[in-house]
């Protein structure tokens, strides 16, 4: 059968399930079932079976529960509370003010977990209520915050990049290398915005938080066991001490030393973060299973292979390449959620991007920042959802707010292209150095 | 009837809790494994033990994150649709969905019951018979399959259980 039947099969048989409200992981399991019935004799069900069993037993995916469960425990410290006090006295000076304090305790926070909600979740707990009482706009706030919360998704650990890395077989290692400088870049791209509406702005002025030199000074210390948690938990993979999944089961046993120290811990709040890190780690692994043995069938129709080769064929320039791949990403961003884009694509882009002679630890960086743009763009976006739980406002609202953090993103991605050194000094650096 | 559901229920948090507990041996295979290789002590096979130990906690935590809203889904279509056809849609993909889930459980145990019936054992260090951590893969599948089943059957005998409020986008697990 021709390819382009095929491709019509997948994405009309795909679509319907996700579209009907089938569980994501059903609906790629459904589908690969579907086009290895169609398209191969090989039995179905157990190569299914085997395709599971493989990918779930895997070595390399082990990193993933742990840095959930790492990110659950910290999430139920007063971390939030920490990293607003230890940021305020540094940023509130800045053109913009206490705005900066969304940003760079996302940026932490998202050292700390490798998720985008969660970031969302722990920084608005405290920096909502504490700058609203200090009259900064809504819009601002909420913009700013859905905006930077994103960055957990770039800023290593992240779970979306344990995910991309497994399924082009790259090493987690190197991509967590690659994600760093990028991921700080972007953060003083929100910050630049924040100091031209602060400039643009002058006349408004915020009671700034009266702070006496000591309590600054004791603000700060609270802050210093995170930071310290964090170098160790990324430096030992970046010197090569650690594997990734060593850098996170010690990552684990950092924040439960860590919380015992701040007697946040203690046996319901305990159990609830296991019971919280299996839910969401059985939740991946089950859209995993889908979409590994989707890859699978999908090999079988020839489809990613044949499209590599049209790409080619049609010698796009890069930068042409990228253009069309981010606005498929966007609009696919507005349906689905991060994880499921990945994965769901990787099977039919990854050839198409190497054919192109892309650096495939740049695009990894490239796919998170478009897959960060998807968790604000409604009409399905968490980061929207989670803001309209703390904030109570409608989801359009928050897009809107959202909208300029939307395009400082789409800046970034130029930037990253023209200098594709963000993303590959580090990774070669430090493997020069060993 | 609402005895049995309870009783399930239960069923499906027992399985979170000892998936939890397989995390925490995860967790503590890799310790153990640094440390050996600091003490150079023996440690072969830890990497394999802890890819099943992975395994084992993910599938037996599937249920209790089916029943808890934890799988994602596109809820565009549901969450715009009303009366009796949102619950047709409703019942159709939770039955679609125990198809498939029984389909995973029907294939996941023929998986171990192949690898028992041919004795087969693990290429790593280790090398266990397979069959002991696809066990309960096969199980985690079946309870799952169970857990699906359950709220399809309380979308047929009692639709009015499927309130919008329910299915609120904020209670979705996300990342």
């Amino acid at each position: 059968m021709s390819e382009a039947v095929s491709i019509v099969v997948f994405l009309g048989v795909l679509f319907f399930f996700l579209g009907s409200g089938v569980w994501i992981g059903a609906s790629l399991l459904a589908t690969a079932i579907v086009g290895m019935l169609i398209f191969t004799s090989t039995p179905v069900g157990d190569a299914m079976a085997i395709t599971i069993w493989g990918s779930q037993s895997s070595w390399t995916l082990t990193a993933l529960p742990l840095f959930i469960w790492m990110g659950e425990i910290l999430y139920r410290t007063k971390l939030s509370e920490t990293l607003f006090r230890g940021l305020t006295p540094f940023m509130g000076k800045l053109p913009g003010g206490l705005l900066h304090v969304n940003v760079g305790a996302s940026a932490i926070f998202a050292a700390i977990s490798g998720s985008s909600a969660a970031t969302v979740a722990t920084v608005g707990k405290m920096s909502i209520p504490e700058l609203t009482k200090r009259g900064y706009p809504d819009k601002l706030i909420i913009g700013t915050l859905s905006g930077a919360g994103t960055l957990g998704l770039l800023i290593p650990p992240s779970i979306s990049m344990i995910i991309y890395g497994v399924t082009v077989n790259e090493s987690i290692a190197k991509l967590f290398m690659a994600s760093m400088i990028p991921g700080l870049a972007l953060a003083l791209c929100f910050m630049t915005y924040i100091v031209v509406w602060g400039l643009l702005n002058k006349d408004v002025s915020f009671n700034p938080p009266a702070m006496a030199f000591r309590q600054k000074i004791n603000a700060l210390l609270d802050l210093l066991p995170v930071l310290i948690l964090i170098s160790g938990v990324i430096g030992s993979i970046y010197s090569g001490i650690a594997t990734a999944t060593e850098a996170a089961a010690l990552g684990v046993l950092g924040s439960i030393v860590l919380s015992l120290l701040q007697k946040t811990l203690d046996k319901a709040s305990f159990i609830e973060s296991v019971l919280g890190a299996v839910r969401t780690s059985a939740m991946i692994m089950f859209i995993l299973m889908g979409s590994g043995f989707l890859s699978l069938a999908m090999g079988f129709t020839g489809i990613p292979k044949a499209l590599a080769t049209t790409i080619v064929h049609w010698e796009l320039s890069p930068f042409s390449l990228i253009i069309i791949l981010t606005i498929f990403y966007i609009f696919l961003g507005m349906f689905l959620d991060g994880i499921s884009s990945i994965v769901l694509t990787m099977a039919v882009i990854e050839p198409m991007v190497r054919a192109a002679g892309i650096d495939m630890l740049w695009f990894g960086v490239y796919l998170m920042i478009v897959v960060e743009m998807a968790q604000i763009t409604p009409p399905v976006g968490f980061n929207l959802f989670v803001l309209q739980g703390m904030t109570g406002k409608d989801i359009g609202y928050i897009a809107r707010a959202s909208m300029p953090m939307f395009f400082v993103m789409c800046a970034f991605i130029v930037i990253l292209f023209l200098i594709p050194e963000l993303a590959t000094w580090l990774p070669e650096a430090l493997s020069n150095t060993r | 009837m609402n005895k049995l559901s309870q009783t399930l229920d239960k069923l499906y948090l027992a399985g979170a809790w000892l998936s939890g507990g397989f995390l925490l041996l995860l967790c503590g295979l890799i310790l153990y494994s640094i440390l050996a290789r600091m003490l150079g002590l023996f440690a072969g096979g830890a990497t394999d033990f802890a890819g099943y130990a992975m395994a084992t906690s993910t599938f037996l935590a599937l249920a209790y994150t089916f029943r808890s809203n934890g799988h994602i889904r596109i809820l565009l279509l549901i969450q715009n649709t009303h009366g009796s056809l949102r619950i047709a849609i409703e019942r159709a993909t939770l039955g679609f969905m125990t198809f498939i889930t029984c389909y995973l459980t029907y294939y996941t145990t023929r998986l171990a019951l192949d690898s028992w019936e041919y004795g087969e054992r693990s290429e790593g260090a280790d090398a266990i018979f397979l069959w002991i951590p696809q066990v309960p893969v096969a199980l985690g599948s079946a309870v799952f399959a169970l857990s699906v089943f359950h709220t399809f059957a309380e979308s047929i005998f009692s639709p009015e259980g499927i309130n919008p409020e329910k299915l609120d986008l904020e209670v979705q697990n996300e990342i």
